[in-house]
């Protein structure tokens, strides 16, 4: 996928749920599906737009023991913010009505993580 | 003449001199008062979605004044009952979507009013989707949601000094302290190094009501009231009201759930010039939905 190609996904799918907005000069954008914060990302490397929906943001920097059980289980650390996520690649366009499900099913995930997933990790 | 006192001795008071009454003691809770940095204005609906924006995730206190999110709850006037009505503790509550600042302080006074004294946390969102954001972005942002933020904070900082704190959320507002409750516990698991089991326990001195909440699941621990309209479309489908059909959600251990049965005629509903969505949202509010109509009034019956 192109960044043009990657630009028109994001512009389709926030025109079905009235919204305005493309990527910005970092490659980022970010809508709030009920609580849940959910970026995209263009990824210039991966030729792919990386949607991350928040399971929990680390105030202090994670301690690697944490760090490597939640990798482990699947979740994407991004250092910078110390945001955890639940990561899908999209690396070829969607309509929106083929990316709305794909995006519900995202932040699910992501709130079993934060709701219980973690529970269980760290029973 | 006049006297003069020279040397180091302290003066000493002439044998006809009256006592000099002290200066008042400042009132320490005057001192320590924090600084507003705003205050509401009632403008029409579509306006309002705008401006609100900007007081996402502030504390709205007495005399309708809003306060930056980092602000102590000890520093903020809190909204006291107007109605004669002994305030017995403090809530902080967390409105629904739709509903503009001078809504919400409206909201508020009705709470207060029902024995309590009252500190809101501002949500901004009108809606369950919010625009995309994309200004100011950046990887630092990732994560931020300024009404969780500051539900997150204020609870945190409660827990951290030991203290009970009471939560109110009306609608979306239960969603959000849901996920706030949810942040906290995950923080003292993920950083403190705790089980989930005493994270749990840690949270039992909070104190959660949700009035026809859009949440299912809360995280064990806090002592949770909800209250529930039956004919309130919004809890019986997205909240308690029908975590019995969703094997995954819970209304919290040991949770209590008030159903009330209440449907109301319209009344006071907004010109149609100002939107037919707020018309919408006002109809729903007047009828089953709304926090002063159903909910925080039958709070004090």
């Amino acid at each position: 996928m192109t960044r043009a190609q990657a630009n028109a996904m994001l512009k389709a799918w926030g025109a079905k749920h009235g919204l305005a907005g493309t990527f910005n000069a970092n490659g980022l954008a970010s809508v709030t599906l009920g609580t849940t914060p959910l970026v995209f990302e263009w990824s210039e490397a991966k030729k792919a737009v990386l949607a991350r929906a928040l399971v929990y943001r680390f105030r202090q920097p994670a301690r690697p023991a944490v760090l490597e059980k939640v990798q482990a289980a699947g979740l994407d650390y991004v250092s910078e913010s110390g945001a955890l996520c639940v990561t899908k690649a999209f690396d070829a366009p969607l309509e929106p009505s083929l990316l709305d499900p794909q995006l519900e099913t995202l932040v699910a995930t992501a709130l079993g993580w934060a709701t219980q997933g973690l529970d269980r990790l760290f029973a | 003449m006049g006297i003069s006192i020279k040397g180091t001795r302290p003066p000493v008071p002439l044998p006809d001199s009256k006592p000099v009454a002290p200066a008042p003691a400042p009132n320490p809770a005057e001192l320590t008062r924090a600084q507003s940095v705003g205050q509401i204005e009632t403008l029409k609906w579509g306006k309002a979605k705008k401006a609100d924006r900007t007081h996402d995730g502030q504390f709205i206190g007495a005399d309708g004044k809003f306060y930056a999110p980092e602000t102590p709850l000890a520093d903020i006037p809190a909204i006291e009952p107007n109605n004669g009505k002994p305030a017995k503790e403090l809530i902080v509550e967390v409105n629904g979507i739709m509903t503009d600042a001078a809504l919400h302080a409206k909201n508020a006074q009705v709470l207060a009013n029902s024995g309590a004294r009252v500190i809101a946390i501002h949500n901004a969102t009108s809606g369950m989707l919010s625009d995309l954001g994309q200004c100011v972005l950046d990887k630092l942002d990732l994560g931020k949601n300024p009404a969780v933020d500051t539900t997150t904070r204020v609870l945190w900082d409660a827990l951290q000094n030991s203290q009970t704190i009471h939560l109110a959320g009306h609608s979306q507002g239960a969603l959000i302290i849901s996920r706030a409750l949810t942040d906290v516990k995950n923080r003292l698991m993920l950083e403190q190094g705790l089980s989930a089991a005493d994270a749990a326990k840690v949270l039992t001195k909070v104190k959660v009501e949700t009035f026809g909440g859009s949440a299912q699941t809360f995280t064990d621990g806090p002592q949770y009231v909800h209250w529930v309209n039956r004919w309130d479309l919004i809890p019986m489908t997205t909240g308690v009201g029908a975590t019995e059909r969703h094997p995954f959600s819970s209304p919290g251990a040991g949770a209590v759930v008030h159903v009330l049965d209440d449907v109301h005629k319209p009344h006071d509903l907004p010109p149609f010039a100002e939107g037919l969505v707020n018309l919408f949202a006002r109809t729903v509010d007047r009828m089953v939905h709304g926090p002063s109509d159903i909910y925080y009034t039958d709070r004090t019956e």
